[in-house]
Formats: C-alpha cells, structure tokens, sequence
C-alpha cells in the first residue's frame, strides 16, 4: 500500500474571489493638508523630545519605584512573586531608556530573561534577582556613561542566568 | 467687528492653516502603564497633535472608539485582560468594530520574531520597539501618513498589506511556490537571445 503522498498546497480559483485589495487610503494626508514628513518639521520634532525632557524626572521617579518594588518581591518571597518581578522588569525595560537609563534597561531584561517561559507559581532564586537588582541600582547611580565595568556586570549576570536556568534543569533562551 | 475687518482676514488663513495640519487628528493612546501613556502623550503634543485620548487596555479603547473614531491608534502590545494583539484582531475583524481600517502602531518591549510575527499577522501598520525616543515614535507617525499601505482582507487576515517589498526577481502578481503551476511567465519559454546565440 503506497503511504499517502503530501498534498501540495492548492490554492483554489474561489479563494481567491474571497480576498479583497483595497488601494491605500489617502484620507489622512488629506486631513493634514499634506505630506506628515513636511509638517512635522525639524523644530517639531525638538519640541517633542523637550517635551519628553520635562517628564524624564517622574519616569525615573518610577522606575526607582519599580526597581524597590522587585527587592522587597524577592526578599519577602510570597508566591506568586514571579509575576510581580517580571511586570515590574517589563515596565523597567521599557521606561529605563526614555529617561536615558540604557544599562537599566538592559538589567531589567536580564530580570525577564531569567523569568521567560516559568508559570506564575515559579519559584526562583530569590539571590540571583536581588543581585542584579544591586546592578540596576548601580547603574542608576553612575549614569548611562557608568562606570567602565558596567558592560562586563551585565555580561556575567548574563552567564549568571544561563547557568541557574541550567541547574533549573530549563532551556536559557536570549 | 464685521467680518470684513482687517483682523478676520488676517487671522483666517492661519485658521484654516491650523485646522489642515497636525492638530486636526485624533489619536488613541492604549497602554495599561501610566507613564508610557505619559510619554506618548507629551510627544503627540509636542507636535500639536489635536485630541489625543488614552486608554488602559484593549476593552477599555473600544469604548473609547465607540464616543469618538481617532486616526490613529498607539497601543501596547502587552496588557490585560485584553492585550494588543486580541485589541488589533477586534478592530479588524469585530463585525460592529468602529473602524477596521484604523492605523494601528504596536509598541512592544518583545522583539523575538515570534512576536513581531504574530503582531504583523495581527493587522498592525506599524510596530515600535521599546524604549520608545521622539524620533521613533514621529517616524511611525509619519509612516503611517505618507505611505499607507493597501488594505488586504481575506479568510484568515484583515490588516494592511503585510509585503513591505518587492522581490529582486519578482516580474509579475504570482509570487508564491505554489504559482509556479498556475502561470508560465513567457520568458522561461521562449529561450532567451544568449542562450541562442
């Protein structure tokens, strides 16, 4: 008996009649009266990134908040504080660089990395989020430039996480 | 003071200068962090954008689309309990969607293929990894004006058209493998001049 050969895609003639193309709405450079490229001008574009200057201080207000909000997580350990910590390291990653906070960031993510594809019940190593909470909080303290071993902090924190998701017998995905 | 008065005409054409510009639209800010919607906010009135309203999640925008239709939408991809790809679906695909033709720009601290895949497939125009900047942001903005894209509805997908480009090689409307039986393209059968000679 020959097994069944794969079907190759066919793609049928009423398949086709079931898609619609619509042509590209013009409808808001006719709202505008125009090109976007040509209204958003140069000295626009400056008053939006001074815009985003004056509220720099309270998003890192909040990102302080956010990075206290995980040490405390991690030193109390009530379940599920898996959830907390990666909310809390999401928002962190996704605020820490508007406020020119790059290395935060990327501690942050570190914090995300280590927690990517647990459940919510996932019991981490509390040691491990506390240390690269530390590394946070220094990065904070030098500033983006930071200190010239900023980048290799982050690079054994990294290895760090690989190894512990190696012992927690999971697959360390970057 | 007539409407004749010197005032009126100097004042009307920089009236209607106005209303044509960036301050005429209306844009959606969806993101359940506070402080995002903080700094998208601040950026969009930097410009002058018009009306600029916010929303917390997915569920939260609809309501907001139903009060008042916007031009385009800035949304998170990860919220809850209705995150930015299941909000992006509804406005595309909801029979009583507001309006399914919306640009959508996703901002997402996820960059893993997988998820840009998933929100392309979703029906968004434009994605935007966080952190966002200024520049970012506009740059998406000014995409989504100047270069709209066709707007594609099939079985499966409802969203713009998601071939960004053009293939090298690619000479006519048939484009996948499966095409290759369905249309002889003229060229591979007729032996060209070098090879004659």
């Amino acid at each position: 008996m020959t097994p069944p050969q794969p079907q190759a895609a066919v793609i049928a003639d009423s398949d086709f009649a079931a898609v619609q193309i619509l042509p590209p709405s013009l409808a808001l450079q006719r709202k505008v009266g125009g090109s976007a490229a040509r209204l958003i001008t140069p000295m626009a574009r400056q008053k939006a990134a001074a815009s985003v200057e004056l509220i720099k201080p309270e998003i890192r207000a909040e990102v302080e908040r956010l990075i206290a909000l995980i040490q405390v997580t991690a030193r109390e350990r009530k379940l599920p504080w898996r959830d907390t910590v990666w909310n809390a390291a999401h928002e962190i990653r996704g605020l820490a660089g508007t406020c020119d906070a790059t290395n935060l960031g990327r501690a942050a993510n570190l914090l995300c990395l280590y927690f990517n594809g647990t459940d919510s019940d996932f019991d981490g190593d509390p040691n491990l989020v506390t240390s690269i909470t530390v590394l946070a909080l220094q990065s904070i303290k030098l500033g983006d430039e930071g200190h010239e071993l900023m980048p290799l902090l982050l690079t054994d924190s990294l290895k760090a996480i690989e190894v512990q998701c190696r012992r927690e017998g999971r697959v360390f995905v970057r | 003071m007539g409407w004749n008065t010197p005032r009126f005409w100097h004042g009307a054409p920089t009236f209607w200068q106005d209303m044509a510009g960036l301050n005429s639209l209306h844009a959606l800010v969806v993101d359940d962090n506070a402080h995002m919607r903080t700094i998208v906010v601040a950026i969009l009135r930097g410009i002058g954008v018009g009306v600029i309203k916010e929303a917390a999640d997915g569920a939260d925008a609809l309501d907001v689309m139903r009060n008042g239709i916007p031009d385009f939408i800035i949304c998170d991809l990860n919220m809850s309990p209705v995150d930015g790809l299941e909000f992006c679906q509804m406005v595309r695909r909801a029979p009583d969607s507001p309006h399914p033709f919306v640009p959508i720009i996703m901002m997402t601290g996820h960059t893993e293929r997988s998820k840009v895949r998933a929100a392309r497939d979703a029906g968004i125009n434009e994605l935007l990894a966080k952190p966002i900047s200024a520049k970012s942001l506009l740059d998406r903005i000014v995409a989504v004006i100047d270069n709209p894209r066709p707007f594609v509805k099939t079985a499966t997908y409802v969203g713009p058209c998601r071939r960004r480009t053009k293939g090298k090689d690619h000479e006519g409307p048939w484009r996948r493998k499966s095409d290759a039986d369905r249309v002889q393209p003229q060229a591979a059968l007729q032996p060209s001049t070098e090879d004659a000679a």
